[in-house]
């Protein structure tokens, strides 16, 4: 599948940039990692690098001119791909085009697997996953050396499919094991694995007007009318997936604390003038922690007749990346210390921010923490990441007027909002749990310790 | 964060210098650096940059990987290159412009000369419009956010050089030096000195490293 390259945002208050020069012609093959191109914004011009493998099929902006920054400058794709094709359905990606947004949801599948469908997962785990923009080149062979052939072993078990329909399948998300074959033996083929795309949608769509009061149309015929039409990226198809689940099965209730954050600041000043970095994070990690080392049931996973103990406390935190989030895992941390709680954080986050992450550092989470804070936000709810038990919505610190013996004064208010599955979890022990995770927070000392 | 004096260096040999730290930033086997040097007489140019604003025939510019167009450096102009990794700080380029004006501005202050910013023209200038003069030069490059080139602070620079182009692309942009808005002014090695010590504080200031804080890259 080509690949469209686009203008890059290189800053918050960039709206266009100039093209400099092509550092590859037209036809010319391009590695991933190569230079394609030098872009200017203001007096700063940045190497655009390219994530993808394959030949630069067209350029549409010439040296020195200007684009709005998301317009597309480049296509990259294999020697016979002519305009990206828009109809996600009837192509198939060719081996060695990978799009340049790649889902995060691999890790959220990963999940899934983990706890609660083993038989699936043995079915995908033969293979090599799909290379997300969190995974290094060295893990995951290139996708053009793959071309036709499986890597590594054929999956032993697995349904018959060609590398192809596998590689379909993978992409959007469709377990092959719920795939009828009607090809030689059971195969599947191409078609089977479209149908079986369709009835997903469809089932995607009945889903979203029985959640939506108000979408009374389906998706189609909504965007119909104003116009122009999305295939879903890989990326959305797989968070969809995701979280629709999460939402039909999981009978989600959210409780909230406010926490006085005043001494927890004061720790982290006093650690950091001292030479210690940490961040608030870290406070709330290791917070989150110590509470749930008391209250073990929101560490649990549900696995439809059983609840599964996890023994390992496994907190994962959403990362923000330019296109898209990753949640890298911080496991045991049961074990860890404050110290090797905010180094292990700050190593994670930095590499999952060079996209320079393994799988392994992604997947196994037993708890979540998502912290929109820094947007200003008060509070918020969070989807859980099935099989996990329970997510925390982290708020921002703000000052706030409370009373405190009979008398108004200034505090530091964050508040936080535990989203728990019902079914592992009732409100009055939610309620304890978050009553736990506020007096550690508020009693910061007992964190060193 | 490293800060490395490395006096009097030929452009070259900068140049090479800061190719291998970038990469050795980018892949994270080395540590954050700044380079603070004089060149001898030599004009660049950025990869945008139009011929056209070299008005001597005779002057060959340097095209180089930054942003801007051509500009001169000599000795009595004191250069940074900060290496920098603005993968963890950010990734926003004009805020790392930014914060190379906010430097020089107090770094000149300390000196006691007033210079400010002017909208839409990158850079550090004295006086007021109409009548604003440059006093210090940005233009930047950067891979895989790993930044290099930086800024050119003119001390006691020959300003005639100058007149032999159009400073960063301006028809007759009037340039000035610190020794030229205020006579007796702090020596080049003192101002390095300044530039050193304010300079990790207000990177950090400005472009925290975001190690610690989760989400806050995303849009």
């Amino acid at each position: 599948m080509p690949i469209e390259i686009t203008m890059p945002k290189l800053s918050d208050t960039m709206t266009e940039g100039r093209l400099i020069s092509w550092k590859k012609s037209v036809g010319e093959k391009v590695e991933r990692g190569d230079i394609l191109a030098e872009v200017e914004t203001d007096k700063a011009n940045m190497e655009l690098e390219s994530f993808s493998s394959g030949i630069l099929l067209e350029t549409r902006v010439k040296p020195g001119d200007m684009a709005v920054v998301g317009t597309v400058i480049a296509i990259v794709g294999e020697a016979g791909d002519a305009a990206p094709a828009p109809e996600k359905k009837t192509v198939l990606p060719p081996a060695g085009a990978e799009n340049e947004q790649l889902p995060p949801a691999e890790q959220v599948r990963k999940g899934e697997e983990s706890g609660m469908s083993e038989g699936l997962s043995k079915t995908e785990r033969p293979q090599p996953e799909p290379v997300t923009g969190a995974m290094d080149k060295e893990e995951f062979p290139e996708p053009e050396k793959t071309t036709g052939e499986p890597v590594g072993s054929a999956p032993a078990e697995a349904e018959k499919a060609s590398p192809m329909v596998r590689r379909l399948a993978r992409e959007q998300g469709i377990d092959l094991m719920l795939v009828k074959g009607s090809g030689p033996d059971g195969r599947i083929l191409q078609e089977d694995l479209e149908k079986q795309i369709k009835v997903e949608d469809e089932k995607q769509v009945k889903v979203e007007v029985k959640v939506e009061e108000k979408a009374s149309e389906p998706e189609q015929s909504i965007s119909g009318a104003q116009g122009a039409e999305q295939p879903l990226s890989r990326m959305r198809a797989a968070i969809a997936r995701t979280v629709s689940r999460s939402w039909q099965e999981i009978p989600h209730f959210t409780v909230t604390v406010s926490i006085n954050m005043s001494e927890a600041e004061e720790v982290r000043r006093e650690l950091k003038e001292s030479g210690t970095p940490l961040s608030i994070n870290d406070l709330i990690i290791k917070a989150t922690a110590t509470a749930l080392v008391k209250f073990p049931q929101v560490n649990n996973s549900f696995a439809g007749d059983r609840i599964v103990v996890n023994s390992d406390i496994n907190i994962g935190q959403a990362v923000g990346l330019e296109d898209g989030l990753v949640v890298p895992v911080i496991r045991g941390c049961q074990g860890l210390s404050l110290k090797e709680i905010a180094a292990r954080s700050r190593e994670l986050i930095g590499r999952a921010k060079e996209g320079k992450i393994s799988e392994a550092e992604l997947g196994g989470g037993t708890f979540t923490i998502s912290n929109l804070g820094m947007f200003g936000v008060e509070e918020f709810m969070a989807v859980i990441q099935p099989p996990q038990g329970a997510i925390l919505a982290v708020g921002a610190i703000r000052d706030e007027a409370v009373v405190q013996n009979g008398s108004i004064a200034a505090a530091r208010i964050m508040r936080v909002t535990l989203s728990a599955d019902h079914r592992l979890i009732d409100g009055a022990y939610a309620a304890r749990f978050l009553q736990e995770f506020k007096r550690v927070l508020e009693n910061p000392v007992t964190m060193l310790m | 964060m490293i800060i490395k004096n490395l006096g009097l260096i030929d452009f070259n040999e900068a140049y090479a210098l800061q190719e291998q730290l970038v990469a050795g930033v980018a892949a994270g086997t080395e540590d954050e650096m700044l380079l603070l040097l004089e060149h001898p007489p030599v004009y660049t140019t950025g990869s945008g940059g139009s011929d056209r604003n070299i008005l001597d025939p005779s002057i060959s510019a340097v095209r180089i990987n930054r942003g801007g167009d051509v500009t001169y450096h000599g000795p009595g102009q004191l250069v940074g290159y900060p290496i920098i990794n603005l993968a963890r700080r950010g990734r926003d380029l004009h805020r790392y412009l930014r914060f190379l004006e906010e430097l020089i501005i107090r770094i000149t202050a300390d000196f006691g000369v007033a210079a400010q910013r002017v909208s839409g023209r990158t850079g550090v200038w004295t006086g007021s419009p109409p009548d604003l003069a440059k006093l210090a030069s940005i233009g930047v490059g950067v891979r895989r956010w790993v930044t290099m080139h930086g800024f050119a602070l003119n001390v006691t620079t020959d300003l005639s050089q100058f007149s032999r182009i159009n400073p960063c692309g301006f028809i007759a942009c009037p340039v000035t030096s610190m020794f030229v808005e205020r006579a007796g002014v702090g020596s080049l090695d003192e101002i390095k000195e300044c530039v050193a010590l304010r300079f990790e504080i207000l990177l950090d200031d400005l472009l925290p490293s975001d190690s610690g804080d989760i989400i806050k890259t995303w849009r």
